[in-house]
C-alpha cells in the first residue's frame, strides 16, 4: 500500500483523497482540499526514470497551459525523500475521446453531440497540440484515451510525463507509442533512441481527426482488393494503404461500404487527409496541429443542416446528407442522439432520479409478428414453372391410366399376356405415383424460399424484441440492489473495525519493524532485495507461505523469519484507549464511495443502453429492412406452389 | 441460400456501424465433460463472470473485444461472437464426452465466418485468439484439428493457447497446439480470466519497447504452473 501524504519540492504535505483511476504506470488520486488538483503516484520502480523529466516540466511551469495536464509539483516521499509522482490538475467531467468519435459510446457519454460539436473538438484537439509543441514538447503517444473531451468540446491531453521533452540541450524522450496512432515511418520499430516530431504527431492527430469525422471508421480499414488476405493492421498503415485515397491503384484499397467518402467533405479537409496518410507525409509533409486548426475553423463554415431530421449536419460539399443514408442502409442504426432529455451522470446524482431513469426507460415489447407487418396482396398464382411441372405430371398420369387398363385386358387374355399385363401394371402405378425430377426441383426451390422466410423472421424478433432490453434492465435491477445493500456494508464494515482495533493496533506496531534493518540470520542485502520486490517490507508482511512461495526462499529461512516476526509481536502492548485510526476509516469510506460511484457510472451508462436498445428495436419496426418484403412475397409464392404440387 | 446476398448485407450489421473499432477476436473452448462437475466447474463459471466484468470495466476494450463461447461435451456453440460490451457470461453445466477435435474445428470455424464478417464491413481486426481449457483427452481424434491449428499459426491467421486443468492429457495438448500448452494451478480460473482480459485489453493500450505485452502466467503471483 503507498502512502497517502507526500512533499512538493517546496516542502508542503499534500494528502491524497480519493483515487480516480489506475493505470499500468501509476495510480491517480485527488488532491484532498485543493479544488481541482489530482496526483499521479508511480508504482514501484517506475519512479525513477521519470524524476528528471518531471521536475523539468514543472520547473518550466508548463502547466500554465491549460489544456495540457502537466505537472505542477513533484512529490516526494515523506520519509525516505524519493521522488514518488507528481500533481496535475484534474481532468474532471470528461470522457476519453473513444467515446466521442465511436457512435456507440457517442450517445451514453455526449448524448448531445452534434457533428458540428465534433469538427469543433478536433480543431480544440489540434490547438492543445499545438501548443505542446510551441513548449518543445511532443506527444508522441498520440491515442484514444490520453485526449479528454468536455461536453462542451473543449479538450485536456493527459499523460503528459510520457511526452518527449528538449530543454536546455537535455532530450527526455518519450517511449511509448500506440499502434494505431503510429505514423508509417515508426511503425514495428523500436521507440528507443527514436527521436519524436512534431510530424509523427500529425499523423496521429489526423488518424483521431479522421475516425472522429467519419463515425469512428479506422482510415487504413476498408475493402482490400489485392490477392490474398488483406494485410495486418500495421502494414496497412506502413505500406500507406490509406482505404478513402485517389491513389487507390497503388493502395488496392476501397473505402468500406455505405460509409462517407472524401467526397463527403470540403476539398482542403480531403486534400489534407490525402497529405496526412499518404507516402509524401512520411517526409514532414503531413499538415501540422496549426494548419488543422485553420482547416477546421473554415470546414466549421461550410457545414450545413440536414433538410429531413434536425440533427443531422454535413458539409455543403456532400452530394446528400451521408447519416442519412448510413441509417437507410443500416437499419436500427442512429448517426446522432435526436434531442430529448437523457440522464447526464454528474458529481451530484440524485439516486432516485437515476433509478427512476432506468426504470422509465419503455420496454419496447415482444417483436410484432413480421408475417403481419408486410403489405397485404392478393393471393400469388402458382408460378409457371410449377404449372409446367404440373402439367408434366398430368400427362404422365395420363398416359399411366392408359397403360393400366391395357394391362388388366392383357392379364385377362391369359398365357403369355399375363406377364407381359402384370409388367403394364406396375409400369403404370410408378408412373402414376413416381414424382418426376421438375416437380422435386419446384418442391425443393419452394422450401427453400420457406426456410429463408423464417430466417428472415427470427432475425427480426431478435432484432425488433425486447430480449437483450429486458436482460440489460435486469443487471441494472442487480445494481441498484448492489447500491441500496451499500450503507449496510459499511456500518459492517466499520463494526469490524471496532471489533478489529487490537489487530490494527498489533499491525501498526509491526510495520514499525523493517526488513531492511532487521538481523536475522540468513537473509543478507540481497535476499532484502528479494523480499522488498515480493512487497515484503515489515514484520507486518511475513508470513510462513508468503516466504516459502518466493523462488530460492526455503522453510528454514521462512522459519527464522517468522521467529523474527514473534519477537517483534512479543514487543506489543494493546491499548484500549486508542480508537479506530480515523485512516481506516477514511479507508473504508473510501471504498464505499469508488462503488458506489462505479455503480453510479455504470448504471447511467445502463440508462443510454436501454434507450438505445428501446429505440433500436422500435426502428427495426418501423424502418423495415426492404429485404423482408422480397423475402415475404418468395414464401407466399412457396406457400401456393408447394399447394399446387401437393407437396405441402 | 438463393438470390438474396446476405454476404453483401447481413441483417443486424448495424453492430459494425455503431462500433467500428478494430477487433480482437477471441474463442473460448471450454471443456464441460462429466469430471469437471462440481467445484471446478463452479469456479469456471466464476470465472466467466469475472472475464466479463474485467472487459466490462474498460470502455475501450469492451468495444474491441469480440467473445465467443464453445463447449465441448457435446459440441455446442454457447455464444456466437459477441462485442464484449454485449457479452453475458454463460452459467455452464457439465454434459457427457470431450471431443476435442470437432470443438477446436468448430471454434475454427467460426472464426472464419467472423472475420468474413469484419472483412465485408470493413472493420480491422488484430490476430484471434483461440483459447482451450480442458481437465481431460479428447473422446475423438483430433489429427484434423491438429493440423488446421497448425496451419492458421503459420500463417498468422490465430493464436492458438491450451491450457490443462489437472488430469488433462498433456501430450494430447502439445500435439494439438504450436505453443507449450499451460498448466492451471490448481482451480485459479479466476485469475486465468483476469489474465486472459487484461492480455485482451493490451490490444487498446500503449506499446513500450521493454516490456513483453503479456504478463508470464507461470510468474509467482500467476495463475499457471509449469507443466
Amino acid at each position: 500500500m503507498s502512502a497517502t501524504q507526500y512533499r512538493t519540492t517546496a516542502g508542503a504535505t499534500v494528502r491524497l483523497g480519493a483515487r480516480l483511476g489506475e493505470g499500468g504506470e501509476g495510480v491517480v488520486h485527488v488532491v484532498d482540499g485543493s479544488g481541482d488538483l489530482a496526483a499521479k503516484i508511480y508504482l514501484p520502480g517506475l519512479a525513477a526514470e521519470r524524476e528528471g523529466k518531471v521536475l523539468a516540466m514543472a520547473g518550466a511551469r508548463l502547466h500554465a497551459n491549460k489544456f495540457v495536464a502537466y505537472p505542477v509539483d513533484a512529490l516526494f516521499d515523506l520519509r525516505s525523500g524519493a521522488f514518488a509522482g507528481f500533481t496535475m490538475r484534474k481532468a474532471a467531467n470528461r470522457r476519453p475521446v473513444h467515446e466521442l468519435y465511436s457512435p456507440s459510446s457517442r450517445k451514453t457519454a455526449f448524448p448531445s453531440a452534434t457533428y458540428p460539436l465534433l469538427v469543433r473538438a478536433m480543431s480544440n484537439v489540434a490547438r492543445a497540440m499545438a501548443s505542446v509543441h510551441a513548449s518543445g514538447c511532443v506527444i508522441g503517444d498520440v491515442n484514444h484515451s490520453g485526449v479528454m473531451v468536455a461536453p462542451d468540446a473543449t479538450v485536456t491531453l493527459i499523460d503528459s510525463d510520457s511526452f518527449q521533452y528538449v530543454v536546455g540541450g537535455r532530450n527526455f524522450p518519450c517511449k511509448v507509442g500506440t499502434p494505431d496512432f503510429t505514423p508509417p515511418e515508426l511503425q514495428s520499430k523500436p521507440f528507443a533512441g527514436v527521436v519524436r516530431t512534431p510530424n509523427h504527431d500529425a499523423f496521429g492527430l489526423a488518424t483521431l481527426v479522421f475516425m472522429t469525422l467519419f463515425m469512428g471508421r479506422f482510415p487504413f480499414v476498408g475493402r482490400f482488393k489485392g490477392a490474398g488476405e488483406m494485410p495486418p493492421i500495421d502494414r496497412l498503415i506502413a505500406e500507406f494503404r490509406f482505404a478513402y485515397s485517389n491513389r487507390s491503384a497503388t493502395t488496392l484499397m476501397e473505402p468500406p461500404p455505405n460509409m462517407p467518402t472524401l467526397a463527403d467533405l470540403p476539398l482542403p479537409l480531403a486534400d489534407a487527409f490525402e497529405r496526412a496518410f499518404g507516402p509524401l507525409g512520411a517526409n514532414s509533409g503531413r499538415p501540422g496541429a496549426p494548419e488543422w486548426v485553420g482547416l477546421l475553423e473554415r470546414a466549421e463554415a461550410d457545414l450545413v443542416r440536414c433538410n429531413r431530421k434536425d440533427n443531422h449536419h454535413h458539409f455543403r460539399q456532400a452530394p446528400n446528407c451521408p447519416w442519412c443514408r448510413m441509417e437507410q442502409v443500416f437499419p436500427g442504426f442512429v448517426a446522432f442522439v435526436p434531442t430529448s432529455p437523457v440522464f447526464q451522470g454528474g458529481a451530484a446524482v440524485d439516486l432516485a432520479q437515476l433509478i427512476a431513469s432506468v426504470r422509465g426507460v419503455p420496454d419496447p415489447g415482444p417483436a410484432p409478428d413480421l408475417a403481419a407487418l408486410m403489405p397485404a396482396s392478393p393471393a400469388p398464382k402458382p408460378s409457371t414453372a410449377v404449372k409446367e411441372a404440373r402439367s408434366a405430371r398430368t400427362g404422365r398420369r395420363g398416359a399411366a391410366l392408359v397403360l393400366g387398363p391395357v394391362g388388366l385386358v392383357l392379364m385377362g387374355l391369359g398365357g403369355g399376356g399375363v406377364a407381359l399385363g402384370l409388367i403394364a401394371m406396375v409400369a403404370a402405378l410408378i408412373t402414376f405415383f413416381a414424382t418426376p425430377e421438375v416437380i422435386e426441383a419446384a418442391g425443393r426451390q419452394a422450401r427453400a424460399a420457406k426456410t429463408e422466410w423464417e430466417t428472415a423472421r427470427k432475425t427480426f424478433e431478435q432484432a425488433a424484441g425486447n430480449a437483450t432490453f429486458l436482460k440489460t434492465r435486469q443487471d441494472a435491477e442487480t445494481l441498484i440492489q448492489q447500491m441500496q445493500n451499500l450503507p449496510a456494508e459499511e456500518a459492517r464494515r466499520l463494526a469490524a473495525l471496532e471489533a478489529g482495533r487490537r489487530e490494527a493496533q498489533m499491525r501498526r506496531h509491526l510495520e514499525r519493524f523493517k526488513v531492511a534493518q532487521a538481523k536475522v540470520s540468513g537473509i543478507g542485502g540481497a535476499r532484502k532485495l528479494t523480499l522488498r520486490s515480493y512487497g515484503i517490507e515489515t514484520a507486518a508482511d511475513i508470513e510462513y507461505n508468503r516466504i516459502t512461495a518466493i523462488k530460492n526462499f526455503g522453510p528454514s529461512t521462512a522459519s527464522s523469519l517468522v521467529k523474527w516476526r514473534r519477537a517483534a509481536e512479543a514487543k506489543f502492548n494493546f491499548d484500549p484507549h486508542q480508537g479506530v485510526d480515523p485512516q481506516d476509516v477514511a479507508s473504508v469510506k473510501a471504498d464505499i464511495a469508488k462503488a458506489r460511484s462505479d455503480v453510479i457510472g455504470r448504471l447511467s451508462h445502463t440508462v443510454g443502453t436501454l434507450q438505445r436498445l428501446s429505440a433500436e428495436a422500435k426502428a427495426f419496426r418501423t424502418n423495415l429492412d426492404p429485404r423482408y418484403a422480397v423475402a415475404w412475397s418468395a414464401y407466399r409464392q412457396a406457400e401456393i406452389d408447394l399447394k399446387a404440387l401437393d407437396l405441402d | 441460400m438463393s438470390e438474396m446476398s446476405y454476404d453483401q448485407r447481413p441483417f443486424g450489421n448495424a453492430e459494425f456501424a455503431e462500433n467500428p473499432e478494430n477487433r480482437c477476436p477471441v474463442v473460448l473452448l471450454l471443456d464441460n465433460s462429466a469430471s469437471m462437475r462440481g467445484r471446478p466447474m463452479n469456479e469456471l463459471n466464476t470465472g466467466l463472470q469475472v472475464f466479463r466484468d474485467e472487459l466490462f470495466a474498460d470502455t475501450l476494450a469492451a468495444k474491441r473485444v469480440d467473445v465467443a463461447v464453445v463447449t465441448f461435451g457435446p459440441v455446442k456453440v454457447e455464444i456466437d461472437f459477441v462485442g464484449a460490451q454485449h457479452f453475458h457470461a454463460p452459467t455452464l453445466s457439465t454434459a457427457a464426452d470431450t471431443p476435442m477435435g470437432a470443438a477446436v474445428e468448430q471454434a475454427l470455424s467460426l472464426l472464419r465466418a467472423r472475420k468474413d464478417a469484419y472483412k465485408s464491413n470493413g472493420i480491422g481486426y488484430y490476430r484471434p485468439w483461440v483459447f482451450l481449457i480442458t481437465d481431460g483427452g479428447p473422446t475423438d481424434s483430433i489429427s484434423r484439428a491438429a493440423q488446421l491449428v497448425r496451419e492458421g499459426e503459420e500463417a498468422k491467421a490465430f493464436m492458438f493457447f491450451a491450457v490443462g486443468v489437472e488430469g488433462a492429457n498433456f501430450d494430447t495438448l502439445r500435439q494439438l497446439s504450436v505453443r507449450e500448452p499451460l498448466k492451471l494451478d490448481g482451480l485459479r480460473f479466476r485469475d486465468l480470466f483476469k489474465w486472459l482480459s487484461a492480455s485482451l485489453s493490451t490490444v487498446s493500450k500503449s506499446r513500450i519497447d521493454e516490456a513483453p505485452a503479456l504478463a508470464n502466467p507461470t510468474g509467482p503471483s500467476g495463475w499457471a504452473v509449469a507443466g
